[in-house]
């Protein structure tokens, strides 16, 4: 009946297929470009070479090299990164019932980047290469509590107390950031490449370490959708409707910051994705979760391969992916959020 | 008759302040009970210990002989609705998904909403007048409209028992009276308990069987209307002076009030 089928299945649930298909053709074409540039075709090959042992014969070595343990890494962990951060921004605007909180709005990522800016003033590098990414996810980590042993008098976890204490811990980090880019002398500059994000030299550990990450918060995420959907009803709508609003909040809440401390940890800050892309994706889709968190997580990865890939292979020199993440994803928001403001409210 | 809620000895305050003080209270199953009283005599605090939302800090609730405590969260669900005021839409569901959300507790986590599903969110819709604007975003709603979405909502839900807080105070005076006698139709025909939060007292008297009147959170009257909704009754819990009279145009207890004797 057309009353209870308003948004149809057929025009909202193809937009899957369609980005996870625009993903792989950008994942294949982004790993043939570069300083040495190798055709699609040869990058299937080495694809399939290494998924099921296809044969590569004829095929010069060094591809496989440059394809294997260069790019690909770097490429699936900007995936990962995307999706992983798309994803919890939309449960983080879905959880806070505002649709302009990101994963970074209750101060993870401040918590980080004081963890690895730390790290990186105590010249802890030496000790082991992921000593700063062990300190930007502890420090991720400790905000999250942080902000939850603020908030959290009131057992249900408002989004008001949530979001009000998120920005008092994050102003209080961001002060601590200062002092120590302040105290740490000529290592700042490193402090500020660290804080702009990057993609450069990502190994097949970065690659395992996000992608789960990514997908274990996106099954978490996937299966509270439906209470989230109900939870954007109110607290006491939903409670009503058999949904036990604290829990679920606070499972999502987790899981959300748990992704975006394991990317932020890795890549450094890069902001707007988490923002922007549910945003976007709301467009097209609709608010339902079930079918945003999946299609944000995988606009989330096409948007991110696609600027490193940019700032990688095409830009003459590399910019910091935070900083071009912003750069071009700022005035694209703006210009959709103008058009949606002159267009007035759609469905 | 049975009764829906049996409500004992209930201490109920926050932030230190004392809500609800040594209440006991039964409520009818199959009737239509109207809630009033004054600001803060603790009438939506008593509506949300009704719900499950809030529990007493002593006393106990019992919802259809069992205490309430007892209920799973998708028992109580399935076993009442509740109307809130808050209307939050700050996402662009449409009218019609909001409403079919009033099948949560039926439908399995992983299934789509059955056929029978969509027909109780249809038959709320056409009951609201909704049916027009199924395909409208929540959040471009007006007041009445996001209320008339609500009580569709809660209505598509086909719970024994619905909780209402202020279900029509938004909504234009023919909305409210569909609401009424759609509420009138489910307690008479389907023995559902309905118990609403009312500011108006002209209202609690043409939707009520029963009216609770609540004074510093504990009862102060309760019975049939025209047993509770006196003169004597309205000065001492509200402190204005009133006229009740039958109003045979309107078929029930009409009141008028001012201030001064």
């Amino acid at each position: 009946m057309y009353e209870t089928a308003p948004r149809s299945p057929v025009r909202t649930g193809f937009w899957i297929p369609l980005l996870a298909g625009v993903l792989f053709c950008l994942t294949v074409a982004a790993t043939g470009m570069g300083f040495i540039a190798i055709p699609s075709e040869n990058v299937l090959r080495v694809m399939a070479h290494k998924l099921w042992g296809a044969d590569v014969s004829g095929l010069d070595p060094l591809f496989i090299n440059v394809i294997v343990d260069v790019r690909l890494p770097r490429i699936l962990t900007s995936a990962a990164v995307g999706f992983g951060l798309a994803v919890s921004g939309a449960v983080f605007q879905g959880i806070l019932l505002n649709p302009l909180a990101d994963p970074f709005t209750l101060g993870v990522s401040s918590g980080a980047a004081f963890g690895a800016s730390l790290a990186l003033l105590l010249g802890l590098t030496f000790a082991t290469p992921y000593s700063v990414c062990l300190f930007a996810f502890a420090g991720g980590l400790l905000t999250l509590l942080a902000v939850m042993a603020i908030a959290g008098k009131d057992a249900s976890l408002s989004p008001t107390s949530l979001i009000l204490s998120g920005v008092i811990v994050s102003a209080i980090l961001s002060a601590g950031i200062s002092f120590i880019k302040y105290m740490a002398d000529e290592r700042v500059s490193v402090i500020i490449f660290w804080l702009m994000g990057s993609f450069a030299s990502k190994t097949w550990g970065d690659v395992f370490f996000t992608v789960a990450a990514s997908l274990a918060g996106f099954a978490v995420c996937l299966y509270f959708a439906r209470d989230l959907n109900v939870m954007s009803m109110g607290d006491r709508s939903a409670r009503s409707l058999g949904v036990d609003t604290g829990r679920v909040r606070l499972i999502l809440l987790a899981a959300a910051t748990l992704v975006s401390a394991v990317c932020v940890s890795v890549s450094g800050i890069i902001g707007f994705v988490g923002l922007m892309v549910p945003h976007l994706m709301r467009f097209v889709t609709g608010p339902d979760n079930r079918l945003l968190i999946p299609a944000s997580g995988l606009c989330g990865a096409i948007l991110l391969l696609a600027a490193d890939t940019l700032t990688r292979a095409v830009l003459p020199q590399e910019v910091p992916i935070g900083v071009l993440t912003a750069l071009i994803g700022g005035p694209v928001f703006c210009v959709i959020f103008r058009r949606k403001q002159m267009g007035g409210e759609r469905g | 008759m049975a009764e829906a809620y049996t409500l004992r000895n209930i201490h109920f305050g926050y932030n230190g302040k004392t809500v609800i003080t040594g209440l006991d209270l039964n409520i009818t199953e199959g009737k239509l009970t109207a809630i009033v009283g004054p600001n803060g005599s603790g009438k939506s605090t008593l509506l949300d210990l009704m719900a499950g939302y809030r529990e007493p800090q002593s006393g106990s609730v019992e919802l259809l002989g069992r205490n309430i405590r007892n209920y799973g969260q998708l028992e109580l669900s399935r076993t009442t609705a509740m109307a809130p005021q808050e209307f939050g839409f700050k996402f662009p569901f449409t009218v019609c998904e909001a409403v079919l959300m009033g099948r949560h507790p039926h439908v399995p986590r992983f299934s789509a909403p059955s056929k029978q599903d969509r027909a109780h969110a249809d038959a709320a819709l056409k009951i609201m007048d909704l049916t027009p604007l199924a395909s409208r975003s929540v959040a471009a709603l007006s007041g009445g409209e996001r209320q008339r979405t609500v009580i569709a909502r809660t209505l598509a839900q086909q719970t024994p028992v619905i909780l209402l807080d202020e279900p029509t105070s938004s909504m234009d005076i023919r909305h409210a009276l569909v609401a009424l006698r759609e509420f009138r139709r489910l307690a008479v025909e389907k023995k559902h308990t309905v118990v609403a939060v009312l500011h108006d007292l002209n209202l609690a008297a043409s939707f009520a069987d029963e009216i609770v009147l609540l004074r510093n959170g504990d009862v102060h009257a309760t019975g049939a209307v025209k047993e509770t909704l006196t003169p004597d009754n309205v000065r001492a819990v509200f402190g204005v002076h009133c006229n009740v009279r039958w109003d045979d145009f309107a078929n029930h207890l009409s009141v008028s009030y001012r201030l001064e004797p």
